[in-house]
């Protein structure tokens, strides 16, 4: 190694390590304790105390999440009391706007903490607490539920109204006794507070509330017809009435249980008149599973359909349309499954008309000038 | 670094010109400039003869440190393979450690410096070890006392863990 002078450039130097690069300082800090950022770093400077924080908390837009300082031991109670403090008072310029608070599963929390909490959801600085449920999350229905104690509102018209949820990190396991109190907390904040805007019900596949919010997929239901999805959005953050649900393969779907049915009442219309008999029910039943009893009163010419009691295997595998021949006409059949009550409705709109109730009497009279005419020259069949 | 190095019958050295921040030229052989990461993926792309890199981020004093640095690496990581070809033991690694640990023994501003430069330069294993060393720093040291370590101004205006 040579070294030689060339020239004098400027000399320039500032050491500064409050103003290292972030990624250099994530880098040393990641080689730093837990409890060391928590106690140390994070009192150095500005610089050092917003890295730290970065090192110690998840946080999205208005959302602080404790999962790091779970391992955080109860000796350090105190501390993260102040933490808290500072972090939700907004004192710390990175965490302006904390509106939710994320527990993790476990995590050190006397009822001082609990109380704190409390306090800042009353004063509406705090809108969502999001505990986790399920199993192994022991407590914390107990914690969810002193919660609700705390929150008990003086004045039910209270406008900033909380809201807790219970998470479910597991999808899979469907009812536990603690997703069962979680969900408890939910509805017990929900009689205390009317609601007055729509609900809207946000179905995820696994831990949405820890994935960024609208990289990931949610799926939206609303009571009230289609979310102006700008209000959605806005109140996601800012303590709208969101609920989470699970998401699950058959949402939207047919429910498994209507469909396990080992009866129902299929309905076939459009049989013509001189056809309506029991043979006729029978066959074409037959061709949707086993016939239990042909309702009779619809096997008169003033209905619109045939009604049978079947026994059907599989709901799905049932014709949509049968063909009847008869002397080479062809008669194209609906078949129309009852689901209970509501009724599957197939026809468009004109179609429709023509058999609904106030057209009955008109069909009346169709139906006597057809028999008449075809009284002449057609026997029926079968 | 090559593979094949055989000390009895050494190639002639080709080597690198680094010019420091402060107008120093630095010319090395080309296996230890090829330590920083930086340097490395540019190489190829240089020609022969205009082998010369200006490292305006990087002072003098640092980048002397830097290559002398590097230099030890090489020739250890040279002295640690032959050693394990000729299948004697050797305690070259722990040397290196040792080495290294008394390397980045200095003073909290050099220590920024070869942080800063090891950064800017890519060298992965120098800038592990002194981020290494400024963790270890900061381990059992009370805030002040960093702030005195690190020569850093007290910019906040609350304590967190102030008493009331």
């Amino acid at each position: 190694m040579r070294k030689k002078a060339k020239k004098s450039l400027k000399k320039e130097r500032k050491v500064g390590w409050e103003d290292l690069p972030e990624d250099i300082m994530l880098m040393i800090f990641s080689k730093v304790e837990r409890k060391c950022l928590f106690q140390t770093t994070y009192s150095v400077c500005r610089s050092w105390r917003s890295m730290s924080s970065l090192k110690l908390f998840c946080r999205r837009k208005g959302c602080l999440s404790l999962a790091r300082l779970k391992d955080i031991g109860n000796d350090e109670g105190y501390q993260l009391m102040k933490l808290l403090k500072m972090l939700i008072e907004g004192l710390d310029d990175k965490f302006e706007h904390i509106t939710r608070l994320d527990f993790p599963e476990h995590l050190y929390l006397s009822d001082d903490h609990l109380y704190y909490v409390a306090q800042r959801v009353r004063q509406g600085r705090l809108k969502t607490l999001c505990f986790p449920a399920g199993v192994d999350r022991e407590g914390w229905a107990e914690v969810g539920a002193t919660l609700t104690k705390l929150l008990e509102p003086t004045n039910p018209h209270q406008n900033t109204r909380p809201h807790i949820e219970g998470r479910v990190s597991n999808p899979l396991l469907v009812q536990t006794q603690n997703d069962q109190a979680a969900m408890e907390v939910t509805s017990g904040a929900k009689q205390t507070w009317e609601t007055v805007r729509p609900t809207i019900r946000i179905r995820s596949n696994q831990m949405v509330l820890n994935a960024s919010w609208w990289s990931s997929t949610v799926l939206c239901k609303s009571s009230r017809g289609v979310p102006d999805w700008r209000w959605v959005e806005q109140n996601l953050m800012d303590g709208g009435e969101i609920q989470f649900s699970r998401w699950n393969l058959e949402v939207g779907s047919i429910p498994n249980a209507v469909l396990l049915a080992k009866e129902a009442n299929i309905k076939f219309f459009g049989v013509p008149l001189h056809l309506r008999n029991c043979g006729i029910a029978e066959l074409l039943a037959k061709e949707c599973g086993q016939m239990v009893k042909i309702d009779e009163e619809s096997l008169n010419w003033c209905s619109s359909c045939i009604r049978v009691k079947v026994q059907v295997k599989e709901f799905g595998s049932d014709p949509r349309i049968l063909n009847v021949e008869e002397r080479g006409y062809v008669f194209p059949i609906w078949v129309v499954i009852e689901l209970d009550g509501s009724e599957e409705r197939p026809f468009p709109n004109g179609e429709e008309e023509l058999y609904g109730e106030d057209d009955q009497n008109r069909i009346d009279e169709m139906a006597v000038s057809r028999i008449e005419g075809r009284q002449v020259d057609q026997r029926i069949p079968l | 670094m090559k593979d094949s190095f055989n000390p009895s019958i050494e190639p002639p050295k080709k080597t690198v010109t680094l010019v420091s921040s402060d107008g120093y030229d630095f010319e090395v052989e080309e296996e230890v400039a090829l330590e920083s990461q930086v340097i490395k993926d540019g190489f190829e792309d240089k020609a022969v003869d205009d082998r010369e890199y200006l490292l305006f981020n990087v002072h003098s004093d640092t980048l002397e440190l830097i290559i002398k640095y590097c230099e030890k690496h090489v020739s250890s990581r040279k002295s640690i393979s032959a050693a394990a070809a000729s299948s004697s033991s050797s305690n070259g690694e722990e040397a290196l450690k040792e080495w290294d640990e008394h390397f980045i023994s200095v003073d909290t501003n050099t220590l920024y410096d070869i942080l800063m430069a090891a950064d800017y330069l890519n060298i992965k294993s120098l800038l592990d070890l002194a981020i290494q060393k400024v963790a270890d720093t900061i381990h059992g040291r009370s805030p002040e006392q960093i702030r005195k370590k690190f020569n850093i101004e007290n910019d906040s205006i609350i304590d967190p863990w102030a008493s009331e």
